[in-house]
């Protein structure tokens, strides 16, 4: 199975977290919030469809809402799959962090 | 707040709904829209706006980007390997772009030609509704359909069929004498018209000096090149102009006519020209000299208007039969009648529409063969992609785009091509196009679904055999599913030869005919005799000229005629002889002659005398006629029998020996010769055969010693007995040039083959060189396919061939046998072209050193 990207992690991450309430303005504003950068819905939906396609993520329509102007949401939920990817996503970080900590990072290249 | 929901912009959704996904649109807009009426709320209006447009505008180029982005850079991948593969397998490139690109200059030319004949006599207003009439005559021996109709028929038609709205009659004069003070040229192309002409057809004054020029008597229309060439920067209308020492005034002054019309004219003469001739009787129902058109109504139904006409000539002249029916005018030109042993444009327009098809689709079956071969080197990059995760639809397109690509440069190269050849074209064809005509939006319409066509056909079998490969095998080296034995490459071999088997038989049948045709013996010999065109008072001066030439060693004999003795026009019903069955509608030739006709053309008298001038008498009562009439007559000695031409009762004095006199498409039909001088209208003259030169140079000072006023304009018989059959000559011409590019291409393709077989046998011809095979055995290796490949399409394309040729020989009545020799002539020339072809690749693999070949493994 091929790896999560850094992105791919963080959307993943985000939905996640937001349990029943995740959809494109709510993980875009946590991840904008975490990261401090701005996320182009572009990005946001391609990484999203990419998931789903994958099988991480899966999508349910709402029912229109009238602050959309009649539109509905996507919502996103995460699946068994996803949760794994994630926790492998983790096992790597930890793996290759696994013999180093703060003190020996900051002392850089000295 | 008001509302609790404001719409954003419209524009904004707009570019959203276009770039997002299908999927992903909706929730997109609706996500962008909640968060910016929440930023409404937070930060006002005026920065909400501007924070959305912000938002829109980098979303929409994020979506671009992950759109789009990833696709260019593979498609920029797809056209690096494109072409670096291009530049690699150079003689590959060149002999695949090298084909394609001629069998599509070959498709831009025949595409020309077919548009333009197509475009005859389009662009008339009434175009729909203008008819010429023809006449369908039927004789007892033969029939005939004629566009020459009697004179009084318009005016019966116009004054009796209501839905005949208007009518117009066109006389064809040919070439006249034009004098206008010093200049004094002959014009050909001059026409006599009815008043209605120009309301009928769709040609345009460009100046004119009352409302219809065309109706006063005497007067002239001529166009602008006319009018600048005799008239220069000064005002044409109201001058007088001299036509055939008769004086015309120019009432009317047209822009040029189209060429692709067949009611050709640079000027237009009044009908009442016609009164001055003691010949022409505006009311005779018997002769006829002129076309005529009719406009119907916009409502009439035209099969009614052609059924109630039909018998109207029947009912006017006694004893005739013959039908009348309505041509489409946009007809006349594909259909043509008015040559009347012609087929007409269209059967050419089919016949070279199928050998476009046929060249290209020989073009794209090399195109096939060569990139399937190149591709298989390249089965190591498809299992390359395949292994880094390309689908299969992807490797298709990467092929197909390739192959498209070859096509498109193709397809400039064939530009280039068309447009270098484009000279040449127009000599034979006798058209006048420039390169502009290339630019023509149907033309490139039609080049460009071709070379889609070609681009998607060649591109597809490669495609899909290399995009099934399995990349396992691929890159484990067993590449060579399917190809051990190239059997579409084969039969595709077989086909492509085929075809120009095919070719090259219709070629050589029709150079053969042709060739058969201008050399038949045809009973009297046509070398050496010029013929000059009576007109005007020239006939009151033959007999002085005649005299005068004669006393010339040089000029072997004059004599006069009807007509040029290469084509006797006229046909006639009008004979009569003792015991002739009276049911019986016999159409026999007929000309007018002066005495020494016979003799001058050099024809046998088999029995009786010839004219001579010694017999005062000969004139009118005497009759000669040919054997083929004699035989009709049917008594052991006709000579001295009664007969009756028309009016004139006689006898008949002498038999000729059959001679052709019309085109060798019909039989020789029987014939009626009768002395008269008072309506000939060639002078026809035997000049020395050793010396042409100096015989002329004496006829020209003879003539305008007595004939001033008239320039000599001469021709020689053998060049009006060529032009009978001009089209076959042409036809034979074009497709020659056909046949070579057909042969070349399909040995371009031939060549990639040869160079692919020797390529995959290369360590076979190495080991069976390193055992001892001599060079001569593994060229026979080699060769022998190909040879097997030639002979297996001759056997399968020469019926076909025959068949075809068989079928064009048909029309003619004295054709050359299609014997075997051409079949085993076209399949011999075809080996030893193939031969030569081959020769250069076989021999080179055959001499190659087995180490070069075995050494990497």
């Amino acid at each position: 199975m091929k790896d999560l990207t850094l992105t791919e992690e963080m959307f993943l991450l985000a939905v996640w977290k937001l349990r029943d309430n995740a959809y494109g303005v709510t993980i875009r504003r946590h991840v904008s919030e975490v990261t401090d950068r701005t996320y182009p819905y572009g990005t946001l939906y391609s990484a999203l469809d990419k998931l789903v396609r994958r099988g991480f993520l899966t999508k349910t329509e709402s029912d229109p809402t009238p602050e959309r102007g009649g539109r509905s949401k996507n919502y996103y939920t995460i699946t068994a799959d996803g949760l794994s990817a994630l926790k492998n996503a983790l096992e790597l970080k930890k793996a290759m962090w696994g013999d180093m900590n703060d003190v020996i990072l900051d002392k850089g290249l000295k | 707040m008001k509302k609790c929901c404001n719409s954003p912009s419209r524009s904004g959704n707009f570019i959203l709904k276009y770039l997002a996904g299908r999927n992903d649109r909706n929730a997109v807009i609706g996500d962008i829209e909640e968060e910016y009426n929440a930023k409404i709320l937070s930060v006002g209006l005026l920065k909400a706006k501007i924070w959305y447009w912000h938002l829109v505008t980098i979303s929409a180029f994020s979506f671009i980007i992950e759109r789009f982005y990833w696709r260019f850079m593979m498609s920029g991948n797809y056209l690096k390997v494109a072409f670096r593969n291009l530049f690699k397998y150079k003689v590959f490139s060149i002999i695949n772009i090298a084909g394609l690109a001629s069998g599509m200059a070959c498709c831009i030319l025949i595409g020309l030609w077919i548009l333009d004949e197509m475009s005859y006599d389009n662009f008339h207003e009434n175009g729909d509704r203008i008819f010429r009439i023809s006449e369908h005559h039927l004789y007892s021996d033969s029939d005939l359909i004629s566009p020459i109709t009697p004179a009084p028929l318009a005016s019966y038609l116009s004054e009796n069929f209501p839905d005949i709205v208007e009518t117009a009659r066109v006389f064809k004069l040919g070439s006249m004498l034009f004098n206008y003070e010093n200049k004094r040229f002959y014009e050909n192309s001059i026409i006599l018209a009815d008043k209605s002409f120009f309301q009928v057809f769709s040609y345009k004054y460009l100046r004119k000096d009352s409302e219809n020029p065309l109706s006063s008597p005497n007067s002239i229309v001529i166009n602008n090149s006319l009018a600048e060439k005799y008239f220069g920067d000064n005002e044409a209308l109201g001058e007088i102009l001299k036509v055939d020492g008769i004086e015309l005034t120019v009432t009317g002054i047209t822009e040029d006519i189209p060429l692709n019309t067949e009611i050709q004219f640079r000027a237009v003469i009044s009908w009442s020209y016609l009164d001055k001739f003691s010949w022409y009787d505006s009311t005779e129902w018997g002769s006829s000299n002129n076309e005529t058109y009719v406009m119907l109504d916009k409502n009439s139904d035209i099969f009614k208007v052609e059924n109630s006409i039909r018998g109207v000539i029947e009912d006017h002249v006694q004893g005739s039969k013959s039908e009348l029916s309505l041509q489409p005018i946009k007809d006349i030109h594909l259909y043509s009648l008015t040559r009347a042993d012609t087929w007409g444009a269209i059967l050419y327009v089919y016949i070279f529409a199928i050998i476009g098809i046929l060249i290209m689709l020989i073009a794209c079956i090399n195109s096939i063969n060569l990139t399937t071969i190149r591709a298989i080197s390249r089965t190591r990059e498809i299992g390359i992609r395949k292994v880094t995760g390309a689908y299969r639809k992807q490797i298709v397109s990467q092929f197909l785009g390739e192959s498209l690509l070859l096509s498109f440069l193709s397809m400039i190269l064939a530009i280039i091509i068309s447009i270098a050849v484009l000279p040449v074209f127009n000599e034979i064809t006798h058209k006048n196009y420039y390169p502009g005509n290339i630019g023509n939006a149907k033309v490139l319409t039609i080049l460009f679904l071709v070379t889609l066509c070609t681009g998607l056909l060649s591109g597809s079998y490669p495609s899909a055999y290399l995009s099934a490969l399995k990349p396992d095998k691929i890159l484990r080296g067993v590449t060579s599913t399917g190809m051990k034995k190239p059997y579409l490459k084969r039969v595709l071999v077989i086909f492509q030869f085929g075809i120009s088997i095919v070719l090259i038989i219709s070629t050589l049948t029709v150079y053969n005919q042709v060739k058969f045709m201008l050399n038949k013996d045809i009973g009297w010999d046509k070398e050496n005799l010029v013929c000059i065109r009576i007109r005007g008072d020239v006939r009151d001066s033959y007999e002085i000229l005649k005299e005068e030439l004669l006393k010339f060693k040089k000029i072997k004999g004059v004599t006069a005629s009807l007509y040029d003795p290469a084509v006797f026009i006229g046909n006639t019903t009008g004979i009569y002889w003792d015991g002739k069955n009276t049911n019986e509608n016999l159409s026999v030739g007929f000309n007018l002659v002066d005495s020494d006709f016979l003799k001058t053309i050099n024809s046998d008298i088999i029995s009786g005398r010839s004219f001579s001038s010694d017999f005062a008498s000969d004139s009118t009562n005497y009759f000669i006629i040919n054997e083929s009439l004699a035989g009709y007559i049917g008594k052991n000695d006709v000579v001295g029998s009664k007969f009756t031409l028309w009016q004139n009762k006689g006898i008949i004095i002498g038999v000729v020996k059959d001679f052709h006199f019309q085109s060798m498409r019909s039989e020789i039909k029987p014939c009626v010769l009768l002395k008269n001088i008072d309506f000939l209208e060639y002078i026809i003259i035997r000049i020395d055969p050793y010396d042409n030169e100096s015989a002329l140079k004496l006829i020209r000072n003879k003539w305008s010693e007595i004939l001033p006023d008239y320039p000599l304009d001469f021709h020689f018989v053998n060049e009006s007995f060529k032009s009978i059959y001009q089209n076959e000559v042409d036809m034979s011409k074009i497709l020659r040039y056909f046949t070579i590019l057909a042969v070349f291409i399909a040995c371009l393709g031939l060549f990639g083959l040869v160079s692919f077989i020797g390529e995959r046998k290369k360590k076979e011809i190495a080991i069976r060189k390193v055992f001892g095979g001599s060079v001569s055995s593994i060229i026979r290796l080699i060769s022998g396919e190909f040879i097997f490949l030639i002979v297996i399409s001759s056997l399968i394309s020469s019926p076909v061939a025959y068949i075809l040729a068989a079928k064009w020989l048909e029309d003619f009545a004295y054709k050359v046998e299609s014997g075997l020799t051409f079949f085993y002539l076209a399949g011999l020339f075809l080996l030893l072209i193939a031969g030569f072809t081959v020769s250069f690749q076989i021999v080179k693999s055959a001499n190659s050193n087995p180490i070069d070949s075995i050494s990497r493994e």
